[in-house]
């Protein structure tokens, strides 16, 4: 009896675990170009790899894109200035979940190639 | 005894909790070739809205000053019936609800059936919601679209990218043909 409900008492917690939602942590990276070149590369590179982009506004500097796999991804796109270049915030749900931050380093390599500005 | 099948289904539903791709997901395949060409004309995004409205799109957002489109069109499904679902794998758009029961008891036997829906008729229309974005910059057009289908409850079935071809290769020749009537070329 002890057994068991050591057991529940294991796969409650476990299961509570699982159950938080853990907060939308972007991933940021600071490129030599200016906003308005990389928001729009940055734009394109979604597009290209097969996102639909939802909304955009090259003044806001925001974008969010979604891509239709099950439970549906999508990525948050953010870019502000920063001195003469540009910071880009990006950050991705998977359904309404988010996905840990270092998933999303290869595609801030892809907008470094993109922009031509990879190291 | 009787908790070790509680805890395999408590396991499975950790494990199915866990899962995280090993890298940001892409589409697969990737969208074809005709999917991204070349258009130098002035007003290109002005004919893509056309050819989008004309085939029945709205339109959900644009910034002109990006060159961006977003767009969609739902159709309603009639009859829907899901192929990755097994458990109504006896006919299209039927579903079977309540149960079917052959019973004998002292003196008798009993047969029932608790009812059967064909195609709609629960909550609302299935439908497919189609959704496009279309990017216009000085030197290019480019198209992602995807497919989304919901089922009588409104629940997501099924959804997958569909930037493919087809597509593509009819929103290109409806372009071109719309193109001369709205501008000149450059």
């Amino acid at each position: 009896m002890k057994i068991r409900h050591w057991l529940l008492m294991v796969l409650l917690g476990g299961l509570a675990g699982c159950a938080t939602t853990t907060p939308l942590e972007p991933r940021e990276l600071v490129y030599a170009t200016s906003s308005e070149e990389t928001f729009r590369e940055a734009v394109e590179l979604m597009v290209e790899q097969g996102y639909v982009v939802r909304h955009a506004d090259l003044s806001l500097g925001r974008a969010e894109a979604s891509l239709a796999r099950w439970p549906e991804y999508r990525l948050q796109l953010q870019v502000s200035e920063e001195g003469s270049g540009s910071r880009v915030r990006v950050s991705a749900l998977k359904g309404s979940q988010p996905l840990p931050p270092y998933l999303l380093d290869p595609w801030l390599v892809a907008l470094q190639h993109k922009l031509g500005v990879a190291p | 005894m009787k908790s070790i099948p509680i805890s395999f289904t408590c396991l499975l539903a950790l494990a199915g909790c866990q899962v995280v791709p090993d890298r940001l997901p892409q589409a697969e395949p990737a969208p074809a070739a005709s999917c991204y060409f070349p258009a130098t004309h002035e007003r290109a995004l002005e004919a893509s809205v056309e050819v989008l409205t004309e085939w029945g799109f709205t339109l959900n957002s644009t910034d002109t000053s990006l060159g961006l489109i977003s767009a969609s069109r739902e159709r309603p499904l009639h009859g829907y019936y899901d192929p990755y679902d097994d458990a109504y794998s006896f006919g299209h758009g039927m579903r079977l609800f309540g149960g079917l029961g052959i019973g004998r008891g002292g003196s008798g036997v009993g047969f029932g059936i608790g009812g059967i829906g064909y195609g709609g008729g629960v909550g609302q229309q299935p439908v497919e919601v189609e959704r496009v974005s279309l990017l216009v910059d000085d030197t290019h057009i480019r198209i992602s679209r995807d497919i989304r289908r919901f089922d009588h409850w409104g629940d997501l079935r099924e959804s997958y990218s569909a930037s493919n071809d087809d597509f593509c290769q009819r929103f290109q020749t409806s372009f071109t043909q719309t193109v001369p009537a709205t501008g000149r070329p450059l």
